[in-house]
């Protein structure tokens, strides 16, 4: 168990160097959904997203997902994200590996208003690219407030293209994704419910392949300046080779 | 817009009627209706919209004070917040307040 001690202390620093850079301004109550609300104008934020998938089927596999995030309120209603970097950790009896996987932009565009429209709505788009995958995924993002509780659904269509290298990407597959999450707001400080991850693989862009559904509880805290929030889901689904329980934990500090 | 004019937001904050636009020292309708469009959009980005009669006008100043801030207000923003807050509070309600 040498590994322990190596990957916890890095996961630490990690956490430590981007609080202390980073500044938020919208509060996310959900950890696999996004809202319809974009950033005010002229702000900027720093967002970082950890996702921790742990498998016990066969070997015991736990992978971290890292996302460093910088948003930016361009108009009342479109928000630019540019993700700095979306690297992995990964971590078995057997192999200790960190790499980076891709970089990208990411455009939101806000149409109608939870709280003062019959339904608020907003149109995602996102392009990454990394040494070796390019991958397109678009999201129309649904939300309702009433009151203290917030419905959110999220339909997420991904195609992304792999291979040795970008001139040779000839492994191509998709994915249809849905989350659905509810909020309910204890104080302004804190919210906890509930959120639903629904995956359907594309392979080769033909069939629908695995169909893997996870749920679990979610909270959301906010202590003055600082903000975080984390959901950790279940597989309810019986696919014994994908993970078992996924965390995912997104903090901010403003400062 | 008003399209969705839902029924409990009207509760939360009273749509900008004429007997506020009395109320309002002044203040033009626009910047009332500003200042509504504001506080049920922008201020409600990280909570709930909170309802206009939960507190006085003075307690309304020293939360946005503080919160318009962190909502990116900027003055002219700001100012229409407060006053839809005055305008809205000076009219009594039709209905009872929460
Ligand atoms: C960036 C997130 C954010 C925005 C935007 C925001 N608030 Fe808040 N608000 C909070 C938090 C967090 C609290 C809980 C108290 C605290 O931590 O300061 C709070 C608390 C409140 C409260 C309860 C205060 C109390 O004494 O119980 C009111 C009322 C309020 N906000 C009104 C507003 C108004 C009006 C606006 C728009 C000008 C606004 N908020 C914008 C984060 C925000």
């Amino acid at each position: 168990m040498l590994y322990r001690p190596s990957l916890l202390a890095y996961i630490f620093a990690a956490t430590l160097l981007a609080t202390a850079v980073s500044a938020f301004a919208g509060q996310r109550k959900f950890a696999y959904s996004y809202e319809t609300l974009t950033v005010p104008v002229g702000s900027v934020e720093f967002e970082n997203w950890v996702t921790w998938k742990h498998s016990s089927a066969g070997e015991r596999v736990d992978q971290f997902d890292f996302r460093h995030e910088f948003e930016f309120g361009v108009t009342e209603r479109l928000q630019i994200g540019l993700y700095v970097a979306d690297w992995s950790l990964t971590e078995s009896r057997t192999e200790s590996r960190a790499v980076y996987q891709h970089s990208g932009v990411e455009v939101i565009y806000n149409l109608t208003n939870p709280n003062t429209d019959f339904l608020g709505s907003a149109l995602y788009g996102e392009v990454q690219v990394g040494d070796r995958v390019i991958e397109f995924e678009g999201k129309l993002l649904l939300q309702k407030n009433f009151g203290r509780v917030s419905l959110v659904y999220n339909a997420i269509i991904e195609a992304e293209w792999e291979g040795e290298s970008l001139q040779h990407l000839d492994e191509r597959s998709g994915e249809f994704a849905q989350t659905l999450g509810v909020s309910y707001e204890l104080t302004p400080n804190f919210s906890a419910g509930a959120e639903l991850l629904h995956e359907v693989d594309l392979p080769e862009w033909r069939a629908a392949g695995k169909s893997i559904v996870f749920a679990g509880p979610n909270v959301s805290v906010r202590a003055g300046r600082f903000f975080a929030t984390v959901a950790g889901l279940f597989r309810i689904t019986d696919q014994n080779d994908e993970p078992d329980v996924q965390t995912r934990l997104i903090f901010g500090f403003d400062f | 817009m008003t399209l969705g004019g839902c029924a409990s937001l009207d509760a939360l904050a009273p749509p900008v009627s004429p007997a506020m636009l009395r109320a309002g020292h002044g203040v033009g309708s626009g910047t009332l209706e500003n200042g509504r469009l504001l506080l049920t959009t922008r201020c409600a980005s990280c909570h709930r919209v909170y309802p206009v009669a939960a507190y006085p006008s003075a307690k309304w100043k020293t939360i946005l004070a503080e919160m318009a801030p962190r909502a990116k207000l900027d003055t002219a923003q700001h100012a229409a917040v407060l006053a839809y807050l005055d305008a809205a509070l000076a009219v009594p309600p039709t209905p009872p307040a929460r």
